[in-house]
């Protein structure tokens, strides 16, 4: 296991922000398959926080846990102080681009709006809440889009697209799964850009499996692998990146068999 | 034609008008829940849901049979037995997640398995179960042209009401359910409609033949339109053309109007295939 001494624990140093995440003594199992194992994480809140690790180390899990989608075999999770399900409106989900129906017929528009949905009881948007969804696409910079059809539209714009639906309920917390994973590298940094801005006014917990060009842009960095371990950017030397890096690396190597049952699991 | 429009108009003959009633009626229903069926991708859960209605009119028969039920037509037998096969193949695909359509097929044989067996022992009963499986016109009664528009506005009132949930539901199941919606209430809603939808045409084009009627006009609409509400208008129009069609066809030819609806409806959709295959 990652037996990774360098752990900073709870050290929320930046600002009297109260933790916006916190893990206590987490394990998840899928069918006995433990993918989390007594993970404790206090995530600062305004902070820009990425979660890495190989495939398969529970990142998924990790970000499932924290929204609600699953619960915790053991331990507890606790969202801005309460259970995930109690505060699903001040969290906003970005779940990867790649998944959808390409022959989906809903607009941009349509898409941005479902991040609306459990709003109303039936019936049509009000103005309002159209004008909010044409404010978060301009915030992603795709205003112009949102008339086209979703599918229709590059990796890296149906990605702004599906934050635009996580932004337009103005959450307090917003999570991604792998924004970067179908977009190139040029769209991949501009879009981290955007996600600066974004962050200034909320909490952002991102995952990645790919943290090469990430480190200068958060504040924190999760480390996961069945355990789970948070750096402050700023401690992290060069050097050690490359050598969590490695150990990362190394790690997927060491896990692949663990990696297939998994997914097979799923 | 022109022997179609004088049958039609008719007074004797009230049977194509009462069929052309349903057709049109029922066509609301069946392009707007059809383009549901369509993109949440549920045919196989729609079809099987159909052939449990054979278990319902199996159920109604025996009863008006046996316990001189006069007023209780196949109809009635047909809804809940539509409902129930709804919900428990609901449950199924959303608590079993492996093997799932073990489960449907399961349900799917069994619902007609019952129905066969229930017309069996129905006395009396000897019409043959082909009406039912593929449509008879001649089964349609006035009365049942009111149930249809009932039922009809039903389905399209909830539908609509529901419209924005639904799409959110069919769209991205996971992201509605970390934005608190009920998705599973949805999903079983959803089903439910589609088991009223089916009932709605079993006497026109049967259990077994109504599936494509979901399934086309929207498979066609959605050639021509990339948003889920203008899919679903033109599926409506559609599904008007391919029934009023098909009956206007079956009648001088003498054939029976379920296969011709169908027929008529899938030479469309490859007309239009090959229309965008060849422009492209």
């Amino acid at each position: 296991m990652s037996a990774d001494a360098r752990t900073a624990g709870s050290g929320a140093s930046e600002g009297a922000h109260r933790p916006a995440v916190c893990l206590q003594n987490v394990s998840f199992a899928y069918n006995g398959h433990p993918v989390l194992r007594n993970v404790n994480l206090d995530i600062p809140g305004g902070a820009f926080s990425c979660v890495i690790g190989p495939n398969g180390g529970g990142k998924s899990t990790l970000l499932k846990l924290i929204l609600g989608l699953l619960t915790p075999a053991e331990g507890e999770v606790r969202v801005c102080g309460e259970p995930p399900a109690n505060v699903r409106g001040r969290i906003g989900y970005t779940p990867q681009s790649a998944q959808y129906d390409p022959q989906f017929p809903v607009s941009v528009m349509d898409v941005a709006l479902m991040g609306l949905a459990e709003r109303h009881w039936g019936g049509r948007y009000t103005p309002g809440e159209k004008d909010a969804a044409r404010r978060a696409l301009d915030e992603m910079g795709i205003g112009d889009l949102k008339r086209r059809p979703f599918p229709d539209l590059s990796g890296g714009q149906r990605q702004r697209v599906l934050i635009a639906r996580a932004l337009v309920s103005n959450p307090e917390i917003l999570l991604l799964d792998e924004p970067a994973a179908s977009v190139d590298l040029a769209a991949a940094k501009r879009l981290m850009h955007t996600l600066r801005e974004v962050a200034k006014r909320m909490t952002i917990i991102m995952v990645s499996h790919d943290p090469a060009f990430i480190f200068d842009m958060v504040s924190r960095v999760i480390c996961v692998n069945q355990h789970a371990h948070i750096h402050p950017t700023s401690e992290l030397t060069t050097e050690r990146l490359r050598e969590l890096y490695g150990e990362d690396v190394r790690l997927i190597r060491h896990d692949l068999s663990d990696q297939e049952t998994d997914h097979a699991h799923a | 034609m022109h022997e179609f429009l004088q049958a039609l108009l008719h007074p004797d003959i009230p049977v194509l008008r009462h069929a052309m009633l349903v057709g049109l009626l029922s066509s609301v229903a069946f392009g707007i829940v059809g383009t549901f069926v369509v993109t949440r991708r549920v045919t196989f859960i729609a079809a099987a849901i159909a052939h449990c209605v054979l278990g319902g009119i199996g159920a109604a028969l025996y009863l008006r049979a046996r316990l001189g039920l006069t007023w209780l037509e196949p109809i009635h037998g047909a809804l809940p037995a539509a409902l129930l096969a709804a919900v428990i193949i609901g449950l199924v695909s959303l608590r079993a997640k492996e093997r799932e359509d073990t489960v449907i097929g399961a349900v799917w044989a069994v619902g007609m398995a019952l129905g066969l067996l229930l017309l069996a022992k129905t006395p009396g009963y000897n019409k043959d179960t082909m009406s039912y499986l593929f449509g008879d016109i001649l089964l349609i009664t006035k009365r049942d042209v009111w149930l249809v528009a009932g039922l009809d506005l039903v389905v399209v009132a909830v539908a609509v009401f529901f419209y924005n949930k639904l799409l959110a539901v069919c769209f991205d199941e996971e992201f509605a359910r970390t934005r608190g919606l009920a998705v599973e209430r949805y999903y079983l809603l959803l089903l439910c409609l589609i088991a009223v939808t089916i009932v709605l045409l079993v006497y026109l084009v049967g259990i077994v033949l109504v599936i494509a009627l979901l399934t086309l006009p929207a498979a066609v609409a959605g050639q021509f339109s990339r948003r889920m509400a203008w899919v679903m208008v033109i599926a409506v129009l559609l599904c008007m053309v391919f029934s009023t069609a098909g009956i206007a066809l079956s009648y001088p030819y003498d054939l029976p109007s379920g296969p011709t609806i169908i027929v008529t409806g899938a030479a469309v959709y490859l007309a239009v295939l090959a229309a965008k295959r060849l422009r492209a």
